[in-house]
């Protein structure tokens, strides 16, 4: 049983932390550097878990829980205006990025209004690439149930639904709703804030269990930091300077190099004695060209494929 | 904070959120305290959103006099800024004015100015047209307003501004609740719409 934990300090010693990570058979899931100050997001075996933490101790920084680790998470509004940014959108995109996950926001671009809202196929399809979403609606009960029905129900991830009144008859459109927040001019700082944006976090961890627990049922081929791993040592990742270029979703990656002048070369990779091509999706972002989606095939979609290659 | 701020409308938390947005709005772009009377219709289902704002007193321009003390000595005229906000404001009109050669900022608060008839003359150079507190008034209520409902009509009289919005058409009765505001506010009695 792998565990997921944040290390928060300096970069004092790091190195040992990273050789004790490699000694214990565990993974580095992220590495963030700032000035002197180092966070560090890895999946170690339980039971190296004391020494690890206590090395993280001596070296003199923290451990920390990190819930939502291994996860890539969209934190959408209707628009980028100054009518829904920043606050609390950016609130609960920094708050989620606390308890480990990986968060992109990004706004609609017809998403304003009440009647004359809407989603276009190249947004949700965008959406649906992440593991999960918080959608932001604002303050008025009629409004949030009207653009629910326009807005949530074309999103196929889990989603949880953020806004200000408790709306009514809408359940089926999102997998959780957080109420009490709404529309806000300033930073979300106090207490009865706070709590909100832990409530945020916990819905999120609920949404993500019940996902994993599918995923469960049928586990991908090969878990998606045994492809990290393979990959990180690939020079164009190694050599790409965008922050955070392999993200981890909960049966893939996004990796940030072009697809088309790389994919074939990952598709050729091998990893158990199989092409990567054979176990994964690799597929282009619908960002743009500059990114591209790696979904794992699930261990009984490559035993069919298997079997259809036999009987040919 | 405002003296009076009411709100009207169907939604209960959205009243109580939106009262406290709109003051926070006003507060941000310094013009809370210069509100006598605020009166919002909310109607989210129409949508139909009205805010008339009351100002404590006629928005006027403000002139360098108003804004900061002159001296003259000589062939110079000294200015002796006492707002800060008009600084670059005052700068620029005195630039506009005698040209950037004459005209030296000598610390964060003095400028001298040399070619100025007398300080008289610098006092009654306009900084800010009386029609830039109306501005900044309205540029905080369409912040309020929700980004969506974009069909809207301003009235501006004196003292007091109005905007009714809506979302596709403006219908003549909703103009029409927003000029019955708009006096009300106008003559300050009671408003029933």
């Amino acid at each position: 049983m792998y565990e997921v934990i944040m290390y928060d300090g300096g970069i004092y010693r790091s190195d040992e932390l990273f050789e004790l990570i490699e000694d214990v058979g565990g993974v580095v899931l992220m590495k963030n550097r700032s000035a002197q100050m180092l966070t560090v997001t890895m999946s170690i075996p339980s039971e190296d878990r004391e020494v690890v933490e206590a090395l993280c101790k001596d070296i003199g920084g923290q451990v920390r829980e990190v819930p939502l680790a291994g996860t890539e998470i969209a934190i959408v509004g209707p628009t980028l205006g100054r009518h829904h940014m920043p606050h609390p959108i950016c609130d609960i995109a920094e708050y989620l990025r606390r308890c480990g996950a990986v968060t992109v926001v990004m706004g609609l671009s017809r998403g304003r209004g009440k009647n004359t809202s809407q989603i276009s196929l190249a947004e949700t399809s965008t959406i649906d690439e992440y593991d999960a979403c918080v959608f932001m609606l604002g303050n008025f009960k009629a409004c949030v149930e009207t653009k629910a029905e326009l807005l949530l129900s074309k999103i196929n991830i889990p989603t949880v639904l953020v806004c200000g009144p408790k709306p009514e008859g809408i359940d089926h459109t999102c997998d959780a709703i957080v109420y009490g927040v709404g529309r806000k001019a300033s930073r979300m700082r106090e207490a009865a804030d706070r709590a909100k944006l832990e409530e945020v976090a916990d819905r999120i961890e609920e949404v993500l269990d019940d996902k994993k627990k599918a995923l469960e049922e049928d586990p991908p081929f090969v878990h998606p930091s045994e492809i990290k791993a393979l990959l990180e040592n690939y020079e164009p990742i190694d050599m790409c300077l965008r922050p955070a270029p392999l993200v981890m979703h909960l049966d893939g990656l996004r990796a940030k190099i072009p697809y088309d002048e790389y994919h074939r070369e990952i598709e050729d990779m091998m990893v158990y004695g199989r092409r990567l091509g054979e176990v994964c999706e690799i597929t282009p972002s619908k960002i743009n060209d500059s990114s591209m989606l790696i979904r794992i095939k699930t261990r009984s979609q490559v035993a069919y494929e298997d079997a259809l290659k036999a009987k040919q | 904070m405002a003296a009076d701020t009411v709100v009207a409308g169907t939604d209960e938390y959205g009243n109580e959120r939106y009262k406290a947005l709109y003051e926070e709005l006003l507060f941000d772009v310094g013009k809370l305290a210069a509100v006598e009377r605020s009166y919002l219709v909310l109607k989210p289902q129409v949508p139909l959103f009205i805010v008339s704002v009351k100002m404590k007193a006629r928005p006027a321009a403000k002139k360098i006099g108003n804004v900061a003390s002159t001296r003259s000595e000589r062939d110079m005229v000294y200015v002796s800024i006492s707002d800060e906000m008009y600084a670059p404001g005052i700068l620029n009109a005195l630039w506009h004015r005698y040209g950037r050669d004459n005209v030296q900022q000598l610390d964060r608060f003095d400028i001298s100015i040399r070619g100025a008839k007398n300080s008289f003359e610098v006092d009654d150079i306009e900084v800010e047209s009386h029609e830039h507190p109306v501005q900044e008034v309205l540029g905080a209520l369409y912040r309020v307003l929700p980004e969506g409902i974009r069909n809207r009509r301003t009235y501006s009289d004196n003292d007091v501004i109005t905007v009714v919005a809506t979302e596709e058409i403006m219908r003549p009765e909703m103009l029409e609740e927003a000029k019955v505001i708009h006096a009300a506010m106008q003559k300050g009695g009671e408003i029933d719409v």
